[in-house]
C-alpha cells in the first residue's frame, strides 16, 4: 500500500507544477506583448523649464483628405532645431493620440531634425515611423505634407526639407511617398492648400 | 635604315604592345557556384600549376556547422558531426572514418584548406551524403534538390515566339546588344534539358545557345530584329517574342533624351539596343499601364490578404481592355506578379516613347478615385533642351499631365464617381519623360475595402479612364 505522505507530497507536487506552467505561461504571453509592443522610451515632456509657448500644428485628416491648423502650448528649448524637433514631437504625439484623425503607429518618433542652414532642414524619422507606417499615396502624402508644413509654420525661411529614417536615406515611406530627394516647400505648400481645399476641384 | 627592316621593328613595336596590353588586363576571376536548397553562392578558384582548388572551409562554412581545428600539421575539420581529417604534405586523409585519397600531397595556405577541384564532388558526396551534381566546364555543383531543368519551346507563328518553361521561378539579368538578347542566370540553377544548340528556320528569331560558363548560365538568343522578353507563371515561364511595331518606321523619333540611371536589370521590355518605339513612328499614341507593386512588393496590405498589388493588376488587365477596346495601343508594364522597380518603370515608359504613362494604386483611406501629378516643380517650357535631367524629367510635361488628370476627373464624375486631382511625391512620377497621372482607388462611400475587388466598381473607374484617356488624347497629340 502506498504511504498516505507520499500521496500527498505527489499531489502537491503535481498542484505546483500545474501552478508553475499557468504561471510560466502568463510570463511568456507577458513577454511577447512587450515584444510586440515596444515601450515608448521617449521622454514624456521636454526637458525644459520655462512658460509653455503656442505653436501651430498642421494636423492631416485621413476621412476627409484634408489638413487643418490646431494651436497646443508645449515648452519648447531655446536652441532651433531642439525647438522645431519638439513641435514635431508633438505633431507626432497627437497622431498618436486615441482619438487622432491620421494615426501613427505607437512608438513612432522624430529623432532629430537638422537644420543645415537658413533655407535646408533633415527631418531624421525612427525606423517604427516608417516601417509602421500605413501604405497609400494619400495616406503618406497626409504625414509627409502636415510635417513640412508644420515645421516651416513655425520656421517659414525654410525651402527644402530632406527625411531621414534612422539617419539612413529611404527609398519611400510606405512604398508610395518618395523619401528619396528634397521636398520643394513651395509645392509642398501649394499641395497643402489642395488639401485645405478639400473634396472635389 | 631599309624601309623593309623599318617596317618589321614597327611590327615587332606593335606586337609586342598588344601583347603587353593584354597582360596589363585583369585576369577574369575564377569561381565555382554552389546551389543547395535555399542556398546559392560562389567561392575563389585557385589555381595551382595546372590543378584547380578551392578552399574547403569557404565550401562548407554555408552548407553546415563547420568546427575548424588545426594541430600542428594536422586539420580536422568537424561538420554536422561528421568529421574528416587532412595532414599536411600526407596524400592520406579521413572521412568519416574512411580513407580518402589525394592525388597531391595535401596543403594549406594562408588559412585555407585546400582541395583539388576535380575532387570535390567525390568528396562531398561522402560527406554530405547527398546526390550531387557537378558541371566541371561551368563550375557549378548541385547539391540534392537544388536543379532547376528547363526547356525551350519555339513557337513558329506571327510573331515567332521562344518560349522557356523552367521548373522554378527565375530572375535573370537581361541584356541586350543589336541582333542579341543575352539572359543571364547568376543565381538560379538552371540546367538545360534539351540542345545547348537551337536553330530555328525563322528570319527574325534565328537561333538560341545555352552556355554555363565561370559558375553562371547564359542563354543567347540571336535575332534580327529586337527582342521583347515577358515573364508569367509566377516567373517559371519566360517568353520572347520581337517587340510590338518593328516593322514600322525607322526613322527615330526628335523627343529629346532621358537622362536615367543603370538600366533595369531584369527588364520587361527590351529593345536590342534601339527603343521599339524609337524605330515606331513619331505619332504611335501608347498608353503605358502600370499595375504598381508586383513580385516581392506587397504595397498597401488592404486586408489580412487583400495585396495591393493583385488588386492593381486586375484593375490594369480591365483597364488595358477598355482602352484597346477604343482603338488605344497599350504596354502593360507587368502582366504577372513580378518585381519591378520605380526606376525599370520610368525607364520602360522613357524607352517605349509612352504618350501617356498611367500608374495605378489602391487605398484604403478616403472614398472615391485620386488622381496625382508629380510634385516636381513645373517648367516655362522653353527652358526644355536636348538633356532630361532624370529627376526632374517630368518638369516640362507637367502641364499635359493636369489635362489628362481633368479629362479623366470629368469622366470620373460623369459616372458619379467622387474624384479629387492633387499633387504627390509618387514614384516614379517625377522620372517620365511624358504625361504621367497616378491613380489611387478607394472605397466608393463606406470604408469597406472589399469594395475595391468589386467588378462592377473597377470597371466603372476602368471606363472612365479609357474615356478620359480618348477625350485627353486630342488635345496630347498636337503637343507631341
Amino acid at each position: 500500500m502506498i504511504p498516505r505522505t507520499l500521496k500527498v507530497a505527489v499531489v502537491v507536487m503535481v498542484t505546483a507544477v500545474i501552478v508553475m506552467a499557468f504561471y510560466l505561461r502568463t510570463l511568456k504571453r507577458r513577454t511577447e506583448s512587450i515584444q510586440e509592443h515596444p515601450a515608448d522610451l521617449r521622454p514624456v515632456a521636454a526637458p525644459v523649464i520655462g512658460r509653455p509657448e503656442r505653436v501651430a500644428l498642421i494636423v492631416a485628416a485621413d476621412d476627409t483628405g484634408t489638413l487643418h491648423r490646431e494651436d497646443v502650448d508645449i515648452v519648447l528649448p531655446a536652441e532651433h532645431s531642439e525647438r522645431e524637433r519638439e513641435i514635431l514631437r508633438a505633431l507626432v504625439a497627437r497622431y498618436e493620440q486615441q482619438d487622432s484623425p491620421h494615426p501613427l503607429p505607437g512608438g513612432a518618433d522624430v529623432k532629430d531634425v537638422y537644420l543645415v542652414n537658413d533655407t535646408t532642414a533633415v527631418i531624421d524619422v525612427n525606423s517604427v515611423f516608417a516601417e509602421a507606417h500605413r501604405s497609400g499615396v494619400l495616406v503618406e502624402e497626409l504625414t509627409i505634407t502636415s510635417m513640412i508644413q508644420t515645421l516651416v509654420t513655425s520656421l517659414p525661411s525654410i525651402t527644402r526639407v530632406k527625411f531621414l529614417v534612422d539617419g539612413s536615406e529611404r527609398e519611400t515611406l510606405a512604398g508610395h511617398a518618395d523619401l528619396s530627394g528634397f521636398y520643394d516647400v513651395s509645392a509642398v505648400t501649394a499641395l497643402a492648400s489642395e488639401f485645405q481645399a478639400g473634396a472635389n476641384p | 635604315m631599309a624601309p623593309s627592316q623599318a617596317r618589321r621593328i614597327l611590327l615587332f613595336s606593335l606586337s609586342f604592345f598588344f601583347l603587353f596590353t593584354d597582360g596589363l588586363r585583369p585576369a577574369e576571376e575564377k569561381l565555382l557556384t554552389i546551389y543547395s536548397p535555399g542556398k546559392v553562392f560562389s567561392v575563389q578558384v585557385t589555381e595551382r600549376g595546372r590543378t584547380e582548388y578551392v578552399d574547403l572551409i569557404a565550401v562548407l562554412d554555408p552548407l553546415g556547422k563547420l568546427d575548424v581545428k588545426q594541430d600542428g600539421r594536422k586539420w580536422k575539420l568537424r561538420f554536422d558531426d561528421n568529421e574528416c581529417q587532412f595532414q599536411e604534405g600526407k596524400k592520406k586523409a579521413k572521412v568519416r572514418g574512411h580513407d580518402f585519397t589525394l592525388p597531391q600531397p595535401f596543403s594549406s595556405e594562408q588559412g585555407r584548406v585546400l582541395l583539388p577541384l576535380p575532387l570535390l564532388p567525390s568528396f562531398l558526396q561522402s560527406l554530405l551524403r547527398q546526390p550531387l551534381r557537378f558541371h566541371a566546364a561551368g563550375r557549378r555543383l548541385f547539391v540534392g534538390t537544388a536543379i532547376n531543368p528547363f526547356g525551350a519551346q519555339f513557337i513558329n507563328t506571327t510573331p515567332p515566339t521562344l518560349v522557356f518553361n523552367f521548373t522554378q521561378a527565375v530572375s535573370p539579368a537581361i541584356a541586350n546588344e543589336p541582333g542579341k538578347m543575352e539572359i543571364v542566370f547568376h543565381r538560379d540553377p538552371i540546367v538545360a534539358t534539351g540542345p545547348d544548340v537551337l536553330t530555328f528556320k525563322d528570319n527574325t528569331i534565328t537561333s538560341a545557345a545555352y552556355e554555363e560558363r565561370n559558375g553562371g548560365a547564359k542563354i543567347t538568343i540571336h535575332a534580327t530584329a529586337p527582342l521583347l522578353a515577358t515573364f508569367s507563371n509566377e516567373g517559371k515561364t519566360l517568353t520572347v517574342m520581337p517587340a510590338p511595331a518593328v516593322a514600322a518606321t525607322t526613322k527615330p523619333p526628335a523627343v529629346p533624351p532621358v537622362a536615367t540611371p543603370a538600366p533595369p536589370t531584369t527588364p520587361v521590355l527590351a529593345g536590342g539596343g534601339t527603343p521599339a518605339a524609337a524605330r515606331a513612328g513619331q505619332h504611335r499614341f501608347l498608353v503605358v499601364i502600370d499595375p504598381s507593386h508586383g513580385g516581392d512588393e506587397r504595397g498597401a496590405a488592404l486586408t489580412g490578404t487583400l495585396a495591393e498589388k493583385d488588386l492593381t493588376l486586375a484593375l490594369g488587365r480591365i483597364v488595358r481592355q477598355e482602352l484597346q477596346a477604343r482603338g488605344i495601343e497599350v504596354l502593360m508594364l507587368r502582366d504577372a506578379d513580378t518585381t519591378l522597380t520605380t526606376d525599370q518603370r520610368a525607364i520602360l515608359a522613357n524607352t517605349n516613347r509612352a504618350a501617356l504613362y498611367v500608374c495605378l494604386h489602391m487605398g484604403s483611406v478616403g472614398k472615391g478615385v485620386r488622381l496625382y501629378t508629380s510634385l516636381v516643380p513645373a517648367e516655362s517650357g522653353s527652358t526644355r533642351g536636348d538633356f532630361i535631367p532624370w529627376n526632374t524629367a517630368q518638369s516640362g510635361f507637367l502641364n499635359s499631365s493636369r489635362q489628362v488628370a481633368s479629362s479623366l476627373a470629368g469622366e470620373m464624375q460623369a459616372r458619379q464617381i467622387e474624384v479629387r486631382v492633387l499633387a504627390a511625391s509618387l514614384p516614379p512620377l517625377n522620372h517620365v519623360a511624358a504625361p504621367a497621372i497616378g491613380v489611387e482607388v478607394a472605397p466608393r462611400g463606406t470604408n469597406d475595402v472589399k469594395d475595391l475587388t468589386s467588378p462592377t466598381y473597377q470597371q466603372a473607374v476602368a471606363a472612365a479612364l479609357a474615356v478620359g484617356v480618348v477625350s485627353a488624347r486630342n488635345r496630347l497629340e498636337p503637343a507631341r
